[in-house]
Order: C-alpha cells, then structure tokens, then sequence
C-alpha cells in the first residue's frame, strides 16, 4: 500500500478524499450511501383568502392527526423491545398536540390569514426564543426535540412520504447529522450495510446501536452529509476510522479484497491468540487492551490479552443520570482487577472536559459550552482538579479496588510537573483518609502520566522521575503536536501519525522513561497499526495497548520478528524526512520481512 | 370544582426535564383538570410539556403548583409525587 500525497483534491467535489473518523464498530464495507439529513424545513409564507383559513387549519390538523398515527404504528411495534424509545415516542407524540405547537399555529393560520407551513415555522420560532433564554444546556437541548416532532409535521404538509430510507433493495450505508430514535427505529437492518455520522461518540444512539447489530460505524465526521450526496460510493472502515469518499475502481477493489482478507486473517490469526507476545529471539513486550466498559471483558479474553493498557472511565460518569457514588466506580474497578488477575489494569482517570454531558455530573460551576477552544481548555487532568470533589470520588474508589489486584492508574494529559504534584498530593491525602477511616486500600498503587501534549513528552525523564510507568497516547499528542483537528475535513489529510515529528517525541518519552528505569506503553490508535508496531518495538516500547481485536495481528507479527532487525529498522524510520517517506520505508520494510503475511487496513 | 395547591423542591439532579414534564402533562391531560406551575416570576400551564419546560427549572429550584377542577386533591398528590422524586418517571 501506498501512502497518499498530501490530499487537497477535498476541494473539488466527486473527487477521491479520504478523510478519517472515529472508527466505532468494526468492519470494512463499500456501498452506496443514502444521506438523510435532518433539519428543520423553512417554508415560505403564502397569504391565504379568509375563506380557505379554515381548509388550511383542517390541513394543519390532518397533518398532525397523520403524525400522532405514524408515532402511535411506531409505538405499536417496538412496545416489547424499547422501554426507553418508548417513554421518548409519547413524549413526541404529546408535543404534537402541545399548546404551544398545535393551538399557537391554528392561532397564527386565523390571524394572519397564511398556510400552515408558515404558521407553524412562527411556533417554532417562539418555543426556540424561549428555550434560547434556558442557560441549563441539558434542558436547552430538549428543543431538538421539538425539533423532530415539528419536522414530521412539516413533512406531512409538505406531502412527503415518511422517511423511506431502504426502498431500494440494494444494502445502503447510512450517512446522517444525527438520528431521531424514531429514525433508528425506523431501520431496517438487513439493508444497512454501515453507518456514517457527524456527530456522536463512541456512547452515541448511532454507535451503540451500530455496535450491537454488528454494523460497521464511524462517527465524528463533521459536514459528511453536505459532503455527500445519497448514491455516492464510500469505503468505510470501522476500525480505523477511515472514509474514502468516490473511490476509484482500483480502491473498491483493494477494499472488498481486505474485507475479504481480514475474515481469512481472522482464521489464521486463531492459533496466535494464547502465544506468548514475543519475537523469536527472546524480546517480550506486553500487548494490553484498551476497553471502556466492563462489558467487553469478554472480548479481551478472547483476543488473549494480557492487561488493561487503558480502562478509559468515562462511562461510568455519563451511564447515571446523577454523577457516580463512590461504591458503584469501587465496584466497577475490582471488576476489572478480579477479572484480570494477574494481569495489570490501567484506569485512566476522567477524561471530559467540553462535552455536553459534562453538565450532568458536575456541579454546574463552569461554563463548558462556553470554551472557544475546548481542546486547550478545562478538560482531562485540568478538569479533575477543578470539579476536585468529583476527583476524589473516583481516586478514593480507585485506591479501594487497588486491594484486589495489580491496579495501574493514568492520569491524563498532564502538561507540567506542578500539575502532576498536585494531583499526586490529593491521591496521598485520601490515602491517609481512608487509613484514618479504617477502609482497605493500597496506598502503593502504581501511578502513571499519559503522555498526550508535547510538553509532557519534551519533561518525560522529569514526569518520569514522580510515577511508576508512563503510557503515551498518540491521537491526542499528534493532535497537540501537529496542531491539526482530524475531524476537521479541510485539515484531516494532515493528521498525519507518521509526520517525523511525532515520531521523534516518543522516542524522546520512551528514552527519558528508560533513563529514570520505569515502563512505557503506546496506547493510541498506532499502537494498533502493523507499520507502526514494528517502529515502536524498535525504539523499546515495553507495553502496546489497543482495541481488543487488533492484539492477535500484532502478536503473530511481533513472533516472527527478529528484534534486532526491528532496531536497525527503528533507527533508520527515525531518519526520514517527512510523513510520506516514513510510510514508504516501513511498507517497503513490512514486505521485506514478512514476505508471506498478508496485512489487515 | 375544587383546589389543590403544593410546594415542591426538585430534586431530580436533571431538573424538570423531558420525562418529568411529560409524565405532568399526561396526569393533567387524563385528568382534566387545570394545573399551573409556579417558578420564579413565571408561570406554565402543565397540559404543556413545552410551556412547563420553558420554565427551565432545575435541580434544588422551588416551585408552586396550583390545580382546579375534578379530583384537584388526587391529581396534586399525583403531581407532587413526580416532582418530588429524586428518580425519572
């Protein structure tokens, strides 16, 4: 494989781009895409003679009589499976008949004599007005709900037919802004070949839902569906989050041919799976995974992992509808400890800081949505010792659980040495107040720095010196370092993770880490990656962490390697000159060595 | 046609957000009653989930309710009892 020159061709419309996402739900697909865009529809306003205001009301009102039964045939269906979806489509379907909605835009059709459509945007208008002035962003947000319901009302005058999104027999990839969970309700799997979504996380309605019927996803992709156009062709990748938008012939081949290989690799890779992690000379690394549930405990026994490299903690935060008390995160994190024995479980503490479910668990004092640039704001470590009480909740259950097995914990985004102190010093001062509250603890837990901005990476021998083991986390520091937003689509083609820069800022972590004798681990999407690997376990990395199901690759790679060889490889990667000829090297390096390998993208 | 009116303090950390506005409005609307919700300077009719969320109440707010008709005394308690649970509806 190739590396692509630098792309600018975004600018041209139904030109090949590839633009990367966050990858949510494994799986490689090619197919047509159907767009469906939600907005609101404007109509124009249109004077009606007095005579015909009647009709119109009755129009009004047959449209809503038409979206209250399409709410009610849904609720109908799904009345066995959805408790939640159901609680959500009454509310809808109460709103349809709300005051503010039904009686405001009759009102608006007898006084002022216009259609429907016109009348019913005003309402709109007046509930956005309102719901404008709610400073509290959670219940600001409902209005997307008003939202949803008028849109189908709007849609219904309009004379549109409900959303037919799998008319055709032919499987679809579905490309959205985002999904009412009527809309989800809607689906009809069987036709959906993947998923493509603008917003949304790895907890979005969209990426569960994806994750769970086992449908290749990838979210974060920003302007997609203004982008593209429904009957465009699109590669989605649903593991490494890459899109390739109006491939060419040759790339819808390449990637049928590695969706193909990546179910023959996966019978391969079946006897690897329980091997040792080491290359046939004797070099041992750790390869770890990273989860963020306890759930996918089963997924990492499967794969043959040998530890938790990065337990990303957040879903216990935003799973409850109040902030988390101390006993449920304890119970989480013993969890995982129980369930890894002996093997070690890295926790890294809260990582929020921006989003919007911040809201719900802090106590309201800071005003996220307000941050220009939430990505050098309160967010990580920063926002851990702000909302401190929020801290020391998760640091109290975290030094609880360490009792019952080899607990790592990560702190992240940590820029300077004061900031690490500090955070070192509130972790002793629970320690002593759990002594003092004759609760079982381990006040020697491991601690460690996850090495994310290239201030932490430039003081790694300092950070070093304070911690147990450091873990570097590549997608943040080529964020950081490259000062590139990668779901930015006019800048993504410069997030590059081979951009020698990078490169050289973990092997100056890696060095200042084995100068002050203690561990590191890569634990971004690199770690991952077959090229990589090979660089990183030449510059000495002691621990690679990724996603569940990539360990067997890296592991049948890393036993038919000469450690030595990986060395020399490292030390010439580290004399490239730009991103393009690192990648060329390492393919051409690949090819040499492993000759009878096939690789997984 | 009787009246019923209470105080409540919200204690649900979302506020009086969709469900609970939901679940308010279909008691009001069963019922047949006529129900305010007093909070601040403002006041919203509980048949309406826009009105009453409108009102963005949240967590630790005070509100008044105020019901008159046909079982106010039920349909209050009724009311009270979503309002003061900690837990959605």
């Amino acid at each position: 494989m190739k590396t692509p020159a630098p792309d600018h061709s975004y600018l041209k419309q139904d030109s090949t781009r590839k633009l990367q996402g966050r990858g949510v739900s494994p799986g490689i697909v090619v197919g047509k895409v159907v767009v469906i865009k939600r907005q609101t529809c404007r109509a124009g306003r249109y004077h009606l003679p007095q005579e015909l205001a009647e009709q119109e009301i009755l129009r009004f009102k047959e449209a809503v009589a038409a979206a209250e039964k399409e709410l009610q045939t849904l609720r109908e269906q799904f009345k066995n499976e959805l408790a939640d979806g159901l609680s959500i489509i009454e509310s809808h379907r109460l709103m349809l008949k709300d005051k503010m909605l039904y009686d405001q835009t009759i009102a608006f059709i007898t006084s002022n004599n216009v259609n429907a459509d016109w009348a019913l945007t005003q309402s709109l208008t007046r509930i956005k007005e309102r719901f404008d002035h709610i400073d509290d962003p959670y219940l600001k947000e409902r209005y997307d709900d008003i939202k949803h319901v008028a849109d189908r009302v709007f849609r219904l005058l309009a004379g549109h037919e409900p959303y037919q999104l799998f008319n055709d027999q032919e499987p679809v990839i579905v490309v959205t802004n985002e999904l009412s969970p009527e809309d989800i309700l809607q689906l009809h799997t069987e036709n959906i070949l993947g998923f493509l979504s603008e917003k949304g996380g790895i907890t979005s309605h969209t990426s569960i839902i994806a994750r769970s019927l086992g449908i290749p996803a990838v979210v974060g992709l920003t302007h997609v569906t203004g982008a593209l156009a429904t009957g465009d062709t699109i590669i989605l990748n649903g593991l490494s989050g890459q899109v390739i938008f109006h491939p060419t012939h040759r790339q819808v081949q390449s990637a049928r041919q590695a969706a193909q290989t990546s179910e023959t690799l996966d019978a391969q890779l079946a006897p690897y799976t329980f091997l040792a992690a080491e290359t046939f000379d004797g070099y041992s690394v750790r390869l770890s995974a990273n989860i963020e549930m306890t759930a996918e405990l089963a997924t990492i026994h499967r794969f043959g992992s040998s530890g938790i490299g990065l337990f990303r903690s957040e879903f216990d935060f935003f799973r409850h509808q109040n902030r988390p008390d101390e006993d449920t995160l304890f119970h989480t994190y013993r969890q995982l400890l129980e369930a890894m024995a002996p093997h070690p479980v890295t926790v890294r503490t809260l990582d929020i800081g921006g989003d919007k479910f911040v809201t719900t668990i802090t106590d309201q004092t800071a005003q996220f949505d307000a941050e220009h640039n939430p990505a050098l704001g309160l967010r990580s470590i920063r926002f851990s010792l702000y909302e401190v009480e929020l801290f020391k909740t998760q640091l109290r259950a975290l030094l609880r659980a360490a009792v019952h097995g080899r607990l790592r914990i990560l702190f992240p985004l940590v820029s300077s040495l004061p900031e690490l102190i500090e955070t070192k010093t509130l972790l002793s001062s629970l320690s002593i107040e759990l002594g003092h509250q004759n609760i079982p603890h381990n006040p020697d837990v491991e601690l460690g720095v996850m090495v994310e901005v290239p201030s932490a990476a430039m003081l790694a021998d300092v950070l070093a010196n304070e911690v147990n083991f450091m873990a570097i986390g590549t997608n943040d520091l080529i964020q950081y370092a490259l000062a590139v937003d990668r779901s930015n689509q006019h800048v993504a083609h410069m997030y590059d993770p081979y951009h020698p820069a990078v490169l050289r800022m973990i092997k100056q972590t890696i060095d200042g880490c084995h100068g002050q004798d203690i561990p590191v681990s890569v634990c971004g999407e690199i770690a991952g990656d077959m090229l990589y690997a090979l660089v990183l376990l030449g510059l000495g990395v002691d621990e690679l962490s990724m996603r569940p199901n990539l360990i067997p690759h890296i592991k049948r790679i890393l036993r038919f390697s000469n450690y030595n060889q990986l060395q020399q490889l490292a030390q010439e990667a580290l004399r490239c000159r730009d991103g393009k000829q690192l990648h060329e090297f390492l393919d051409i390096q690949f090819t040499n060595l492993y000759p009878h390998h096939c690789r997984f993208q | 046609m009787n009246n019923a009116q209470a105080t409540c303090t919200i204690v649900n950390t979302k506020g009086i957000h969709g469900r609970v506005a939901t679940r308010i409005a279909e008691i009001c609307l069963s019922s047949g009653v006529t129900a305010t919700l007093d909070f601040k300077e403002e006041q919203a009719d509980c048949s309406s989930i826009l009105d009453v969320l409108s009102l963005a109440v949240t967590c630790g707010s005070e509100v008044h309710i105020t019901i008159t008709g046909p079982q106010a005394d039920t349909v209050c308690e009724a009311i009270e009892a979503v309002l003061n649970a900690p837990d959605d509806p």
